[in-house]
């Protein structure tokens, strides 16, 4: 394999913060909890707290006309043009030989296939529509992706629980440095819908909401408190940076290092290094859930390879499952390239976990995903020399 | 560098019955695993044949009772594969259509009536869970994934597993595909209109559509040092694999066979071998009038005039449609032709569709040399992928 370098030169979030670099941005600078009473979902229980997509634009980035469109997707693709405005990169004019796609879903397209399920249990199997069912797999949202914009080149589809876009964007490196590829379009994404909440609840895995106090995520609780699940998508552009030269791209930040694993110490002992500790920021995958206190005991045995800055998105978005890699790595970039921003605060956070609070703006973001089967991620992104801060 | 991937075990459970060799035996003597659907209602369907496998066909594994049934069978084809015991790093990475959603369906069912779901009902329909349990069960510690590309999600893992071993995230996975029948997955695929009544016809000028199975393969790939190093068998070498994507329609078919064309070209490109090498195609060959003309298509635009004159076979003429299992299955078949020098015949191809002009092994097994094979898989959604497979000897 070549050490070809990958770079990011775009980045489309789409989550509670609303839609696009730029809301994230002004959200980062002032930051604030958006884990909030439900508003879709006050049906299925009016205690609920999520961190809601609202108000959601797609029309200026869905490609021609879509006659049916399950949420999942239609975020997924909403994230993708968003990524490609940013980059300013016309992927059509790309060659598509070396363009790739690569995106990753815990539950894919769960509200549709609620959907199909509701006509096969109401009206027998063989009068369900049709045109529900191919909206009802994993890789629709990446079979779209590709229809819209001529995305012939590699194709993949991760759905690998909370990993799943770490394991895209890791993928999408790996073919940009073996030099398979020079750009490539990865993330991922995750719905809310009234089956995941169902599901969610009956595990017993959100955390238990008193409606007379005001309710909020706690990473690293002893004993936990549960979750609060949030939606979302992020698509981010790579590029080899001899591909982002060649068309003037402005570089975001650089892929430093990744690797996802089962095995806690190892994954950190591969990843961890690719970043100076000292002026490090560490993007946890904490949600509040029973898995937080796995990542607690890694923070501990870290010892002076700890990163100087502990934070997390869940306190502030929900936990986005499949989207929470993307989401985060989004973030790291943003926050790298503005230069004058410092992680967002870790709300809710245990201080015993956590130490100190935000300081300065870091040098390198560590982003940390983690299932609750086992497997974690970690990928390291750097601010790159050749930008501004 | 990168590193040449082998491998060196593989398992399978199909409706020919549980291990590899039930799967061959049963291509070779053209066995047909098709038969009258149990395991849900079929009343009010179309289509009610399948390749349905009884419980009392899987072997069991210490998989905990309430599993969803799909995971049972990526379990029982992981349990040959691993037979006494592989390295603890090993990781494990499978591909499905539709994972869990047997017991999904239960989760559907309680948000749409509005009662309760079981606890673990969300859990076995997140894909992911299908290999943490698996994993857990044979003490598999390494990395593992789950993808989801439809019906080339089994060959989509084999080649996500060589990447992964030649990127140097993993020396040893165990990857493949499965997928079980239920009635979510049989009322959709049949509203698809893509189905036949009674058996998968390959090639056929009768052909009139596939016929779903379940099932699961896998196989063991490794760094040929790490094989060498643990002194185990090489069975066949992963030389290269690709994947794409037609970006055509959802559903239908891309008639150029422009996808095709080109998942084959980028996978014989990663082998680094020409095309006048490949000496066999396992066909994807699912028995519908467009995918078979098409991919017939696709190797005369790739081999040119030897396209008429490389054996072809189409696997899902005896096993039916295994779906996210698909991949696999046929990718260990071709292992099994290049270790035998074999080429299983094609079962229920009668009259060959002009249009097809492709030779088609039919009858029995076929001796043959092999060096390398080639085996395509395709989906919906217009996932493509293929893989370059080549002889124990190439490894050396």
């Amino acid at each position: 394999m070549s050490a070809r370098e990958v770079v990011i030169t775009g980045v489309g979030p789409v989550c509670a913060w609303g839609a696009g670099a730029a809301d994230a941005l002004a959200a980062l600078r002032d930051p604030e909890p958006l884990v909030q009473p439900t508003v879709r979902f006050d049906a299925l229980d009016p205690n609920l707290r999520l961190g809601e997509v609202l108000e959601l634009d797609s029309e200026p980035y869905l490609v021609g006309t879509k006659t049916y469109l399950d949420r999942a997707s239609e975020m997924a693709l909403v994230a993708l043009g968003l990524a490609l405005e940013h980059a300013g990169l016309d992927v059509r004019a790309c060659d598509m030989a070396r363009t790739g796609l690569s995106l990753g879903t815990a539950f894919g397209g769960l509200e549709t296939m609620t959907r199909f399920h509701e006509d096969v249990l109401t009206k027998g199997p063989r009068f369900a529509k049709p045109f529900l069912f191919p909206h009802t797999y994993a890789n629709t949202a990446a079979s779209l992706a590709a229809i819209d914009y001529g995305l012939t080149g590699y194709h993949n589809s991760f759905a690998a629980g909370g990993v799943s876009s770490a394991l895209a964007l890791l993928d999408a490196v790996d073919r940009i440095a073996a030099d398979e590829a020079d750009v490539m379009l990865a993330g991922g994404y995750d719905a809310l819908s009234e089956a995941l909440l169902t599901g969610l609840q009956a595990a017993g895995r959100l955390a238990e909401v008193d409606p007379e106090e005001d309710a909020c995520c706690r990473p690293y609780a002893e004993p936990p408190v549960g979750l609060f699940a949030g939606e979302g998508a992020a698509v981010l552009v790579l590029e080899s940076r001899a591909h982002a030269a060649a068309r003037g791209a402005r570089v975001l930040a650089r892929v430093a290092g990744g690797d996802a694993r089962t095995d806690a110490d190892l994954l950190w002992s591969r990843v961890g290094a690719s970043l100076a500790p000292d002026r490090c920021g560490l993007l946890a995958a904490a949600d509040g859930s029973a898995c937080d206190a796995r990542e607690a005991a890694i923070l501990a045995r870290l010892g002076a390879r700890r990163p100087a800055c502990v934070s997390g998105l869940a306190p502030i978005l929900g936990q986005t499952f499949g989207a929470a890699s993307a989401l985060q790595v989004a973030t790291a970039a943003l926050v790298l390239d503005a230069g004058d921003l410092a992680l967002p605060p870790f709300f809710g956070a245990a201080d015993a976990v956590v130490g100190a609070a935000a300081g300065d703006p870091p040098a390198g973001m560590l982003c940390a995903a983690m299932d609750p089967g086992g497997m974690l991620a970690l990928l390291a992104i750097a601010r790159d020399a050749g930008n501004g801060a | 560098m990168k590193h040449a991937v082998v491998i060196t075990a593989c398992g399978a459970v199909t409706p020919l019955g549980a291990g590899v060799s039930a799967l061959w035996d049963g291509l070779c003597a053209g066995r047909c695993g098709i038969r009258p659907i149990t395991r849900f209602s079929t009343e009010g369907l179309a289509f009610t044949c399948g390749g349905e496998i009884g419980d009392d066909e899987v072997p069991t594994t210490d998989l905990p009772a309430d599993t969803d049934r799909a995971t049972h069978l990526l379990a029982a084809a992981v349990a040959e594969a691993v037979g006494d015991g592989l390295p603890a790093d090993t990781g494990l990475i499978a591909g499905t259509n539709f994972g869990g959603v047997a017991t999904g369906e239960g989760l559907f069912t309680a948000t749409i009536e509005g009662g309760r779901a079981a606890p673990g009902a969300l859990r076995e329909q997140v894909f992911q869970s299908a290999v943490d349990h698996v994993a857990t069960c044979f003490n598999l510690r390494g990395p593992r994934a789950v993808q989801s590309l439809s019906c080339s999600s089994g060959a989509a893992a084999l080649a996500q597993a060589a990447a992964w071993i030649r990127a140097g995230r993993a020396d040893c996975v165990v990857a493949g595909g499965y997928d079980a029948l239920s009635l979510f997955c049989w009322a959709g695929l049949s509203a698809l209109r893509t189905m036949a009544r009674d058996a998968v016809r390959p090639f056929d000028v009768d052909r009139k559509g596939t016929v779903f199975s379940e099932g699961a393969g896998v196989v063991v790939l490794e760094s040929a040092a790490h094989a060498a190093a643990r002194g185990a068998t090489v069975l066949a070498t992963v030389q290269g694999a690709a994947l794409n994507n037609n970006a055509f329609h959802m559903t239908a078919p891309c008639k150029d066979a422009r996808g095709t064309v080109e998942v084959i070209q980028a996978a014989l490109r990663a082998a680094g071998v020409a095309p006048d090498t490949v000496d066999h195609v396992n066909v994807h060959g699912t028995g519908t009038p467009y995918n078979d003309v098409t991919e017939a298509r696709a190797l005369h635009e790739v081999f040119g005039a030897r396209a008429a004159a490389i054996p072809v076979t189409a696997n899902k003429g005896a096993l039916g449609h295994t779906m996210g299992a698909a991949g696999c299955l046929e990718a260990i078949v071709s292992i099994e032709s290049l270790r035998r020098g074999l080429v299983p015949p094609t079962l229920h191809l009668e009259n060959q569709d002009p249009a097809c002009a492709v030779d088609v092994v039919t009858g029995a097994a076929r001796a043959q040399s092999l060096r390398t094979v080639l085996s395509l898989s395709a989906g919906i959604g217009g996932n493509n992928a293929a893989l370059v497979l080549g002889h124990a000897e190439a490894a050396e």
